[in-house]
């Protein structure tokens, strides 16, 4: 019963000293800001080798695939593109400061880059357009997806052997 | 370089806008996919894939349009504080459709290995079913013993035991049943009869008592057939050419039936010896399994008829085989239960092929069954043979 009071009272002691005289946590790391894009890139990373092993897989498969499949494959790859893309304009612009973007007006932008090259400022500039690789993967989607319920559209037949 | 940013602004808007649409439009085919087969698991995996990219298309696409927004309306500073949460929320996206897309590539890993070992395994729909299942559990046990080469071949033989357990459950039931009904079937036909001797043909009543007397009769004749399925007596039989007896039934059809497209390939093989059995019920199982292949076939199409036989078993073996519908895999294993069909109301009973079983368990022999859906069926009868027996003289 002793014990007891003694483990009580030492909790509520030590639990009023840690309340009363905060201080630093070091048992969390603190990262620094740019860990966001550092995690989105491998986020990109991440998506872009699952749909690498989804092309891979649907290839792999036995007998050949049905046209559904064939346009999930398709879209695949154009995922993969669209998350290159993506995966370039972060590093330009955000992750390493290549690409240096200032709004100028409504309409205009002003492109600078640590290489003054014309070329890499042009590649940026469409490569900011991303959606133009982003909307074919899912047309093909739909595409595959609208052919693989046709593909599974129940049939009758089977009736009337027995 | 000093550049318009009108083709990025409306890339950037139009595209949020149609993916985010299109997004919408895939997770709702998927989910159909999903109802249409709800045991296929790889469907189940599609529409959590497309549920995901739904959410990703929907936030990138509502964060793309706010920043647009916020832009034009000149307030940069909220759109800047606004930007990494929409950044976390679609890193967080990106990385549940990897997940997924990870666990749906093992899956079609697993199913692709599962296929293939069955094609080793050389596994179709095929369902043997041994019609001489008078053969005790012990007798079973020795056969799998032997000849158990992997797993797929396990479930074979447990599936053909479970089968042949059944249709003998069913014809001990059967026969019980067709046996009860029988005499009180007689009784009422020969009373119906004896009232129609005395009755002019002319009067309603008489009419009345020729219904009551072919209805009694079509009953009749459906118990005679569930007796045909149960009977274990051995049936009277005589040496015969089992080829003269396909012929003869052959030809009762090509005659009587709308054959012209249907083509009929015989393939017989001339050393099979005379066969002890019984002529009457052997005919009657040729027939059905002959106008089922026609039923199949339905307009155009081959009905083949092959016989083969296997001197180291001392097995014949009749096949019948159609380029029909072929069977469903689910129905394969109740096409010997009585009443059993997937033909009209009227254009079947369901007993031809459930007696054609009993008359082959009866002759020691053995039916099997092969389809394929869309490919067509192939009925095999192995009978015994015995080299030493002559025709009979008919």
């Amino acid at each position: 019963m002793e014990n007891r009071i003694y483990i009580v009272v030492s909790f509520f002691a030590a639990l009023s000293w840690t309340l009363l005289s905060p201080d630093q946590a070091l048992a969390t790391c603190d990262y620094g800001r740019p860990e966001g894009v550092h995690t989105h890139q491998l986020a990109h990373l991440f998506f872009i080798i699952s749909m690498g092993i989804l092309i891979y897989r649907l290839r792999e498969k036995k007998p050949p695939l049905p046209p559904g499949w064939k346009f999930i494959q398709y879209s695949a790859i154009f995922f993969i593109l669209w998350s290159l893309d993506a995966f370039a304009v972060h590093f330009m612009d955000e992750q390493f400061n290549i690409i240096q973007i200032k709004i100028i007006g409504l309409w205009q932008i002003k492109i600078n880059d640590c290489f003054n090259n014309n070329l890499l400022k042009f590649f940026y500039y469409l490569a900011r357009m991303d959606y133009l690789l982003c909307m074919p993967a899912f047309i093909f989607l739909y595409y595959g997806l609208r052919s693989l319920l046709k593909e599974n559209h129940p049939d009758a037949a089977g009736k009337g052997q027995v | 370089m000093i550049i318009s940013s009108l083709p990025i602004s409306i890339v950037d808007l139009a595209g949020s806008i149609l993916v985010a649409v299109l997004s919408l439009f895939c997770l709702n085919l998927a989910r159909k996919l999903k109802n249409r087969k709800p045991e296929k698991m790889i469907w189940e995996y599609l529409f959590w894939i497309c549920f995901i990219l739904v959410l990703f298309a929907v936030f990138r696409s509502a964060g793309h349009i706010l920043k647009h927004i916020l832009l034009l309306s000149g307030n940069e500073l909220i759109s800047d504080s606004i930007n990494p949460f929409t950044g976390a929320v679609n890193s967080f996206m990106l990385i549940s459709v990897a997940v997924v897309i990870f666990f749906f590539t093992r899956v079609l890993k697993f199913k692709n290995h599962t296929l293939k070992d069955k094609k080793e395994n050389n596994s179709g729909s095929i369902l043997p079913v041994d019609a001489s299942s008078d053969r005790g559990p012990s007798d079973y046990r020795s056969i799998i013993n032997y000849s158990v080469n992997g797993g797929e071949q396990k479930n074979l033989m447990e599936n053909q035991m479970a089968q042949a357990d059944k249709l003998a459950s069913i014809g001990q039931l059967s026969a019980g049943v067709a046996h009860e009904m029988n005499n009180p079937l007689g009784i009422i036909l020969g009373y119906t009869q004896l009232l129609l001797r005395d009755e002019d043909r002319e009067t309603e009543r008489y009419q009345d008592l020729k219904t009551i007397e072919k209805h009694v009769k079509s009953c009749k004749a459906i118990v005679e057939d569930l007796l045909s399925f149960a009977r274990s007596s051995k049936p009277e039989r005589e040496v015969i050419n089992i080829h003269e007896a396909i012929d003869d039934v052959l030809n009762f059809i090509v005659q009587h039936s709308d054959l012209e497209k249907i083509e009929i390939i015989r393939d017989y093989d001339i050393n099979i010896p005379p066969i002890l059995i019984n002529e009457r019920k052997m005919k009657q199982v040729f027939m059905n399994l002959i106008m089922n292949a026609k039923h199949a076939v339905d307009k155009t199409g081959t009905i083949k008829v092959t016989t083969k036989l296997n001197r180291s078993k001392n097995r014949a073996y009749l096949k019948v085989i159609d380029t029909g519908y072929g069977i469903e895999k689910k129905n394969l294993s109740r096409i010997f239960d009585p009443f059993f069909t997937t033909k009209h109301t009227g254009e079947g009973t369901g007993l031809g092929l459930s007696v054609s079983y009993g008359i082959i368990k009866n002759h020691d022999g053995e039916i099997l069954v092969e389809s394929r859906r869309g490919k067509g069926s192939t009925f095999s009868v192995v009978l015994p043979v015995n080299a030493r027996h002559k025709v009979t003289n008919r």
